[in-house]
């Protein structure tokens, strides 16, 4: 029924967006990526969560000076056709690649923990097929999926109540024992976990309630936010500085600690029911980075689609060595930083244009 | 109608792919599930592994009624040894299913603990609820000793070591703990100890692991365990029976079950004066007195509350001096000091706090019930 | 008065505008009793039978089969021979130009009467076909609640629905479809009530399936209807249920009916709606919703119970406790295929005894129950094909398939399950769970006449929640369902008591 509809997104599409961009892949290493900050981490989330929304600010400023465009063509608007096309370009990069280091994450995982036997081709296949199907639908899809693997997977939020009976709470305290550049390297490690709420740049002319998205933008950052500190405030507890240093990936260990009757090994359920989330996370982006497709190539095709999982599947199918892999996966954190704080840039252009133009007149 | 083409092309190399050659499915009867490992000290460099696997009874034939297989091999790493031992079996070991690994005292002594335990703890098939336990003697012998009367030593070590009211004599350290315990530095660990007597093995104790040398430097018995264990923070402990009148040539004795415990533990915050007030308080129900006192008297029930409560009270101070002596701490004293404390705590801190600290200690006791008689 | 006068009276009066259930092909021919006979050549059950009457020679003509000869005696030749004035009220002058009209009311079970003198034809209702009463149904009967079934002819159905709605809101519109069947069919809705919407789509769909020949149940026009018919989802409800029918219409949904066959549709439907029998409302609200409950989780129980226990043995032995897992291993151990071909090959015995159950008389059925039952399920665990448990599980999960009271969502449930099967097969938990999420991205994009297919899983009003796994006490459900986008919002007005 929207089909030929331009805005579609309603207010909750929006919030569970951004949720679900941002809960990933990042959550299950989430407190290890803030581990400088020792026990003193678990008010981070928080932090994220206000720094988060004052980078919303600009953003969505930008948005409502041009309510019908996204990102791509905005940058051709302020940027003149080559100079912006070139950042489209690298945006399209970005998200493709950024899209590739989560599979790529995630999928190692899996075959580490839960498939050991097997090798990350066939579940990258079925993977990226599940992926193009989702994006098929376009970002109403996207959204109701979004939807649904926040309700699928906040059960797991259960499970913390393991960690939280066996941890500590006196390791609260004390509220900080860490230096600044202990926690610069906390907070540049670990905000990647925040990253995701930015597409709203690309997603933005599809809003029904323009002037109320940055309301539903922030909740959508808070929701994150709270899942966040939940799971590093037990996280915190349940470990010592030693393991929050040195496990990858504590989610697992804290899932490790569930004692069922009926069931022993929660951990393997919960890494395969994160396909859920990695799925919602990567649709956005590859989504993202289609229509960026579209921008540069001035049309609207499927095929475009199809390229970017090919090019995933390429990207991620190739096994590149050890340290290569880490230097991409850090490196594109910064990207994403750098997009995050990219329309303060646009906006002073936007600003010098304004003016010129006032001045002619 | 291209789209779905196309959707059906990729979902069908997705099944082709799922069929491609690959090794042959290990489905469960193919997977030798490790559930107990032994690891025995043989000397500096080499330990002997010794592993456990269940054997579905089923397939025992007349002759061979066993439900268990034992492997073991002398190795100097832990997975050598579990590459080892798969090729004697006729599958593929996996350590998928491991519920409990047991040390020799020797080993625990050596301080070689950890670094076994930080191997398995990388691996993430290892499950979370891997109990550790110290056995005085060979583990080897634990597992191979000929059991009449019970079906399976596998299963019976595994519902030994589950947490269980009747058998908590202290902390079921699992391999979370364990390592939680040792990089830890207000925390020295705490693991059970396995005794075998005559025919099955028993829990005898407690090992503590010293957190810095890594090595086992004690073992508490079994009362202790339970006092430390009360004094940790847990709600419920199994039950305690005790003579009263140690000196005296008459013997008074109790036995109180369903017992509750609060722990109160304050520090004065002052490292370099460190003081604690320790409050521990039960609740329980007497179910068997042996002596003089008329219970259905009310002045001679409070006076043998006050005795129980005092005997608890001087054992817990014995235990604190023990601890004190032994500079360890098991039950996280020194985590009320390095709350307040502004800087990194180390293991010397804690050290400190432990050997210089002055207890205060108060153990109120309560009987709720005395039965349905008068 | 004189018959024929009569006659020319009503055909002076009206003039022949109001023709019934219009034809398809609209040709200018001219009515003659040769055309006729021409037209109907090498149909033997039609017959041409002259009476004399005293307005001289008549002859009907009429299709044997689908009259019965008293009625005709009674309708037609009684009264042509008398002159009674009865004849005169059911008759409807024809138009002389349009041939095919006569051919199809023939066809109809019409009986045409020619009055050679005057050159007139007019046409009699004696429409008579052989038909089935209404009768208790086995399938989706209940146990509280009305016991009458829609039969295979459309009025009868229609009347089942029109008794309980005496309101003259309740529409029923009659289109007449397929290319060579002329198969009537009739959009039911409640005027105050219906989406526009909703009823124009539907409108427009059965008018673009005109063409279609083959019509023989509606549940081929369902087919066509439906928005993705690629999916295996059953995008709208299918019931034999009169009650059923009239709870959607007053909600505000459009029912298709169809003649010839004992179904109608309901559209649009969510995915939700098809676990709801109308017995969920006649039941006390707490019962009703563990049933909900039940019947509504146990097809995901169904889906992923044997899947599981393939993932489990085959990928992740971990999984089970330590006793389980023993005794697993003691059932499995003299099974000599992996786990996803023991579990391919039970389950598609288990299919196989269905279908061959219900093809077969209900008497070896029985026996293929018990062949099935005790025979294979024995046997089989004995040979050492299968193991004990999966015997189990795949008895649970056949079970649970049957729960929802839709039969086609039954049948869908099955479908998935081999889906979940080989990709547990394949990718152990993941495997499971990545189908899952198949699963719910499909559901997520199918619609129902464009309203989205997974309300209220996803609710589009909040008073939706009060209707969904769990059902509210009936005081509470004051409002119509998200998914009808009806109208009227509210069922009751809120100062009924």
């Amino acid at each position: 029924m929207h089909i030929n509809q331009v805005k579609k997104l309603n207010g909750y599409h929006v919030v569970f967006l951004v949720q679900s961009s941002l809960v990933g892949v990042g959550l299950l290493s989430m407190p290890y990526l803030i581990s400088p900050m020792g026990f003193s981490q678990w008010w981070l989330p928080l932090v994220f969560g206000i720094v988060a929304n004052i980078t919303l600010i600009p953003m969505i400023w930008l948005l409502k000076q041009y309510k019908n465009h996204n990102i791509y063509t905005i940058n051709e608007k302020l940027l003149g056709k080559w100079l912006g096309r070139f950042v489209n370009l690298l945006l399209v990069l970005y998200a493709t690649a950024f899209g590739a280091s989560l599979i790529e994450r995630y999928l190692d995982l899996v075959q580490v923990s839960a498939l050991p036997d097997k090798t990350i081709i066939g579940s990258l296949i079925f993977f990226l097929f599940l992926l193009t199907y989702i994006i098929h639908g376009g970002i109403k899809s996207i959204a109701r999926f979004c939807i649904m693997t926040f309700f699928l997977t906040l059960p797991m939020m259960y499970f913390l109540q393991w960690g939280y009976v066996d941890g500590e709470i006196s390791h609260m305290l004390p509220f900080y024992t860490f230096t600044s550049e202990e926690f610069v390297k906390a907070f540049k490690d670990g905000y990647v976990t925040m990253i995701g709420y930015e597409l709203i740049l690309v997603y933005y002319p599809y809003v029904i309630h323009q002037q109320k998205a940055f309301k539903h933008v922030s909740i959508g950052i808070w929701i994150s936010c709270i899942i966040y500190f939940l799971v590093t405030f037990v996280a915190v507890m349940f470990f010592s500085e030693w393991q929050l240093a040195n496990i990858l990936y504590p989610i697992l260990k804290l899932l490790k600690s569930v004692e069922m009757s009926f069931i022993d090994r929660v951990d393997v359920m919960g890494i395969s029911l994160w396909v859920f989330l990695v799925l919602s996370t990567t649709s956005v982006y590859i989504w993202a980075g289609k229509k960026g497709l579209d921008s540069l190539r001035s049309n609207n095709k499927t095929y475009h689609l199809y390229i970017l999982a090919i090019i995933l599947f390429i990207v991620v199918a190739i096994p590149f060595s050890d340290s290569f892999e880490k230097i991409w996966h850090s490196s594109i954190n910064y990207v994403g930083y750098g997009i995050i704080l990219w329309p303060n840039l646009l906006i002073i252009i936007h600003l010098i244009k304004f003016r010129k133009r006032e001045s002619v007149k | 109608m291209n789209r779905s083409f196309l959707l059906t092309l990729s979902f069908s190399v997705l099944m082709i792919t799922g069929c491609a050659g690959e090794t042959r499915d290990t489905s469960v009867e193919h997977v030798a599930l490790v559930s107990v490992m032994g690891i025995d000290y043989i000397d500096e460099k080499n330990m002997k592994l010794t592993v456990a696997i269940p054997v579905p009874t089923g397939e025992s034939t007349a002759e061979n009624t066993k439900d268990t297989q034992i492997f073991s091999t002398e190795t100097k790493l832990m997975q050598e040894g579990i590459i080892d031992i798969s090729s004697q079996a006729d599958k593929r070991i996996k350590l998928n299913g491991l519920e409990v690994i047991m040390f020799d005292q020797k080993f625990a002594e050596s301080g070689k603990m950890l670094s076994v335990l930080e191997n398995l703890y990388r691996d993430p098939t290892v499950g979370g609820h891997v109990r550790i336990v110290v056995v005085k003697g060979s583990s080897e012998k634990v597992l191979t000793a000929d059991y009449t009367e019970e079906p399976s030593i596998i299963s019976y070590l595994i519902t030994l070591m589950r947490p269980q009211i009747n058998n908590t004599y202290g902390p079921f350290t699992t391999i979370h703990e364990f390592m939680y315990a040792q990089t830890n530095p207000v925390l020295d660990t705490l693991i059970p100890y396995l005794e075998k007597e005559e025919s099955l093995p028993k829990v005898a104790g407690m090992a503590l692991i010293d957190s810095n040398s890594k090595e086992m430097i004690q073992k508490f018995n079994l009362e202790q365990g339970k006092l430390i264990h009360s004094l940790q923070g847990t709600r419920e402990i199994p039950p305690f029976s005790f003579n009263l009148s140690e000196n005296s040539s008459e013997e008074e004795r109790v036995v109180i079950d369903l017992i509750t415990s609060k722990s109160k533990i304050k520090g004065n915050k002052n490292i370099n004066d460190p003081h604690l007030t320790v409050e521990l308080k039960f609740n329980g129900a007497l179910t068997e007195y042996l002596g003089d006192k008329d219970l259905s008297n009310g002045e001679d029930f409070a006076k043998l509350e006050k005795q129980i409560g005092e005997h608890l009270e001087n054992h817990t101070i014995d235990l604190l001096n023990e601890l004190s002596d032994l500079r360890a701490d098991p039950v996280g004293f020194s985590e009320k000091f390095r709350m307040y404390y502004d800087g990194e705590w180390t293991e010397d801190l804690t050290e400190q706090i432990v050997s210089t600290a002055q207890f205060d200690v108060t153990v109120e006791m309560k009987i709720l019930n005395v039965g349905s008689l008068k | 008065m004189s018959l024929l006068r009569m006659v020319h009276k009503l055909t002076q009066k009206k003039q022949p505008k109001k023709v019934p259930p219009a034809p398809l092909r609209k040709k200018k021919e001219f009515v003659t009793l040769q055309a006729i006979k021409e037209k109907l050549g090498d149909i033997d059950d039609v017959v041409y039978q002259k009476i004399r009457t005293s307005e001289g020679i008549a002859t009907i003509i009429y299709y044997r089969s689908l009259i019965e000869q008293e009625i005709l005696l009674q309708m037609v030749i009684n009264p042509l021979l008398q002159q009674e004035e009865t004849i005169v009220h059911s008759t409807e002058p024809l138009d002389k130009e349009d041939l095919s009209n006569v051919i199809s009311l023939l066809t109809q079970g019409f009986t045409i009467v020619f009055i050679h003198k005057e050159n007139v034809f007019f046409s009699l209702n004696t429409v008579s076909m052989p038909q089935r009463s209404i009768s208790i149904s086995d399938k989706e009967s209940s146990v509280i609640g009305p016991q009458d079934f829609f039969t295979e002819v459309m009025d009868t159905n229609l009347s089942l629905v029109k008794r309980r709605i005496h309101s003259s809101t309740l529409k029923s519109k009659n289109y007449t479809i397929g290319a060579e069947s002329n198969t009537k069919v009739s959009v039911l809705y409640l005027d105050n009530i219906v989406n526009k919407e909703n009823l124009d789509k539907v409108i427009t769909k059965v008018e673009e399936n005109k063409d279609y020949t083959d019509f023989y149940d509606v549940s081929i026009l369902m087919q066509l209807m439906e928005d993705q018919p690629l999916s295996p989802f059953p995008q709208y409800n299918m019931t034999i249920r009169a009650d059923l029918v009239t709870k959607y219409l007053l909600d505000g949904r459009v029912v298709v009916m169809m003649d010839n066959s004992p179904e109608a549709i309901i559209c649009p439907t969510s995915f939700f709606e098809l676990f709801v029998p109308t017995e969920d409302y006649y039941n006390r609200w707490t019962s009703s919703s563990l049933l909900r409950m039940l019947r509504f989780f146990g097809f995901f129980v169904t889906i992923i119970l044997t899947p599981t226990y393939i993932s489990a043995l085959t990928f992740h032995p971990e999984l089970m406790p330590f006793e389980v897992l023993v005794n697993l291993q003691e059932s499995r151990e003299r099974v000599p295929f992996p786990p996803v071909i023991e579990v391919l090959f039970i389950e598609l015995v288990i299919e196989i005894l269905r279908e061959a159950g219900s093809r077969m008389p209900a008497k070896i059925g029985q026996t293929i129950g018990i062949v099935g039952g005790i025979v294979i399920g024995t046997a089989a665990v004995e040979a050492g094909l299968i193991s004990n448990v999966l015997v189990v599980l795949v008895a649970i999960s056949a079970l649970l398939s049957f729960l929802p009271p839709n039969y086609l969502i039954s049948n869908t449930s099955r479908f998935i399950r081999y889906v979940f099967i080989l990709s547990a097969g394949m990718f152990g938990m993941y495997g499971q769970m990545a189908a899952f999420a198949l699963l719910f991205i499909h559901l997520l994009n199918l619609t129902s006449l464009g309203t989205p297919y997974m309300t209220p899983g996803i609710p589009r009003t909040w008073s939706d929640l009060l209707d969904n796994v769990v059902r509210a006490p009936i005081s509470l459900l004051r409002f119509k369902k998200g998914m009808s986008r009806s109208h009227q919002n509210k069922i009751r007005p809120l100062d009924e008591e």
